[in-house]
């Protein structure tokens, strides 16, 4: 979005659409007409309720899931396209992390086996070199080696965390989609694991596409942010600018709904009426018009257009 | 004198198994008034659920409960089960986290709340109808005539809470325990939610026991907070002086761990909770504790005032 080319574009996506196919013939769009690039050490947040397509965004991003149309790039490599040698190669450059670190670690296999495998079918080195290599990892995400020999099921939730992000720097990426890696961790845990990213992302100068729910730590911890509702981008812009002043209703909303850990905050909120609507109906028009405080007549008639409302910031509102 | 509608003194539970024993609650007292707001703030394993269920008499069979929790001046720890199911859902209700879970799937929305009516009061099945549809009404449910005839699976998350909440009030009960009532549900319905506990506390003058891990409900709703840590209450104040005068390291870690803008470094509680079965013998919070001398590993200290209605246990709680 921004238009100087101080940086390298590392993550290009141009109109990513999934729509899976649902009984009757209908489609279930979770992810519709979606364009954002992420740059070199960049956070990038992507942020929204459940359902909205966030998590599936992130698993197109990694190839984890084909999209029906589109494109996406890495570091100049076609995502859709590649296979073989290009494909490791994407592979090699980024890394996913998911939400519940025990069900994506194997309970059979030791943790020095979890982290190595990723070494040595990556050959980055020889399987002599595999322990201080590991070693190495490990300490890097604060565990000890002590952990070598010990199952997933023997460590904490923050810990396996910790592992989890220990085999995704095995292969040094150059980009992480972290895709909700703090909602099962405890609040002091929460705190740990974000100083231990951001400070791969600071020393290592990795790229994150960070997806979560929760706006306190997305405030926090990315550079830019997508607001998504219904599989689609209704809002993007610098965070801080973004946290300042929402310009999307929704975002507003979003905003105000958040309970700030802050005595005598409570401030003026807006109550959203009903519940999300399913990606399968999605209303016509702007898909939020049926619970936007802001609606005008236009809006259940036509879709809006993402557009820019200001310099660097993007939105999808009649009202821009 | 001064009595208060529930009063939890000298609490303990603990499980018994291969000749060891595991306290899970420890030694805790605390009391809710009349239309008070109460909330119990901890993290995973601190004991907060357990605490919630041993006032509804819902413990596991094999837990050992010794102290007494007195509601109305009867002590619920020595009710018969038969007399206890007199009092669950007319005079204490409960919520939990997971709506889906404790609503039962082969039956109508409208069966389950009529069954409450049918239990505990004497009236026939259409008069219970009609006010089932009259709660779901006060708790905002839209076409409540068509609604009754559905089945859980039918309605989106923060729906079946509305309807685990109808419920919980349909027989004006005086005290509601929620357990992580807004956990599983997305922001903008956690709002949602929580606006209508508060707003139907009020009507209907009842008292409310909140347990949550999130501080955002604490500072915005409690009148009065106790916080737990490794089956303890650690310090126990008004919702104020937990945020702006915090007189235990834990709370003040638990404050720390919260995300703040970007830039400013989060400060994490190290380590991580205890096992049970691996308890320190002084202060539980000591090993994590960036205040602890000496006399901290030695002697557990008690739960003592530091101020008005403000109780803390650390024994250099005036010093930090």
């Amino acid at each position: 979005m921004n238009e100087t080319k101080e940086t390298t574009e590392l993550l290009i996506l141009q109109n990513v659409k999934k729509y899976f196919p649902v009984k009757d013939g209908k489609l279930l769009k979770a992810v519709d007409d979606v364009s954002f690039v992420v740059r070199e050490a960049e956070v990038f947040g992507l942020v929204g309720e459940s359902g909205c397509g966030k998590s599936t965004l992130g698993r197109l991003i990694v190839r984890l899931l084909e999209p029906t149309g589109g494109n996406i790039f890495f570091d100049g490599l076609d995502v859709i396209k590649a296979g073989g040698q290009e494909l490791s190669r994407i592979r090699r450059g980024l890394q996913i992390i998911f939400q519940d670190p025990l069900a994506s670690l194997n309970p059979r296999m030791r943790i020095l086996d979890t982290i190595g495998e990723a070494l040595v079918v990556n050959r980055i080195v020889s399987r002599s070199e595999v322990k201080d290599r590991v070693a190495g990892l490990l300490e890097k995400v604060g565990l000890d080696t002590d952990s070598f020999y010990r199952y997933p099921h023997e460590f904490s939730g923050g810990q396996r965390q910790r592992v989890c992000i220990a085999r995704a720097l095995a292969v040094n990426p150059r980009m992480i989609v972290a895709d909700e890696p703090l909602s099962a961790l405890d609040v002091s845990i929460q705190a740990q694991i974000i100083n231990l990213l951001e400070d791969l992302q600071k020393d290592s100068g990795l790229a994150f596409v960070f997806i979560s729910h929760n706006l306190l730590v997305m405030e926090h911890f990315s550079d830019n942010v997508a607001v998504m509702y219904l599989g689609r981008i209704v809002e993007m812009s610098a965070t801080d600018e973004l946290f300042k002043e929402p310009l999307h209703p929704y975002t507003e909303a979003l905003l105000s709904a958040v309970l700030k850990p802050e005595v005598g905050e409570k401030g003026r909120r807006i109550i959203l009426e009903g519940d999300v609507p399913s990606p399968v109906h999605i209303p016509s028009g702007c898909p939020f018009h049926p619970r936007c405080h802001k609606r005008l007549e236009l809006c259940g008639k036509e879709v809006p257009v993402f557009r820019k409302a200001r310099p660097d910031r993007w939105v999808a509102c009649h009202l821009w | 004198m001064h009595h208060p509608l529930l009063s939890v003194e000298d609490l303990s539970i603990s499980f018994v198994y291969d000749n060891n024993s595991l306290t899970a609650v420890d030694n805790i007292s605390f009391s809710v008034d009349q239309e008070d707001f109460i909330v119990i703030v901890g993290e995973s394993g601190s004991g907060k659920t357990l605490t919630a269920l041993s006032i509804m008499k819902l413990l596991p069979l094999h837990a050992v409960c010794s102290g007494r929790i007195l509601f109305k001046g009867t002590n619920l720890l020595t009710q018969k089960t038969d007399d206890m199911r007199k009092i669950r859902g007319r005079d204490i209700s409960m919520v939990f986290q997971e709506p889906m879970t404790s609503l039962n799937p082969v039956f109508t929305i409208g069966n389950q709340i009529a069954e409450v009516l049918l239990t505990h009061q004497d009236i026939t099945r259409k008069e219970a109808m009609e006010k089932t549809v009259e709660l779901l009404r006060s708790v905002k449910i839209p076409a409540p005539e068509l609604r009754i005839k559905e089945y859980p699976h039918q309605m989106s998350g923060g729906m079946r809470q509305r309807i685990m909440i109808a419920m919980a009030i349909a027989c004006n009960p005086s005290l509601i325990v929620a357990d992580e009532p807004t956990t599983a549900l997305d922001v903008t319905i956690q709002a949602q939610i929580l606006e209508l506990l508060g707003g139907l506390k009020e009507k209907n003058k009842m008292s409310l026991l909140i347990i949550t891990h999130d501080l955002g409900i604490v500072a915005e709703w409690a009148r009065n907070v106790s916080v737990m840590y490794a089956g303890r209450i650690v310090e126990k104040a008004s919702v104020k002086d937990i945020f702006l005068n915090p007189r235990h390291p834990y709370t003040r870690g638990l404050l720390e761990s919260l995300p703040k803008r970007k830039g400013q470094k989060l400060t994490p509680v190290p380590g991580q909770v205890p096992k049970l079965s691996e308890l320190p013998v002084g202060c539980k919070f000591a090993p994590r504790c960036r205040y602890v001398i000496q006399e901290c590993r030695e002697k557990e200290p008690a739960l003592f005032s530091v101020g008005a209605d403000h109780y803390s246990r650390c024994i250099r709680a005036m010093e930090i």
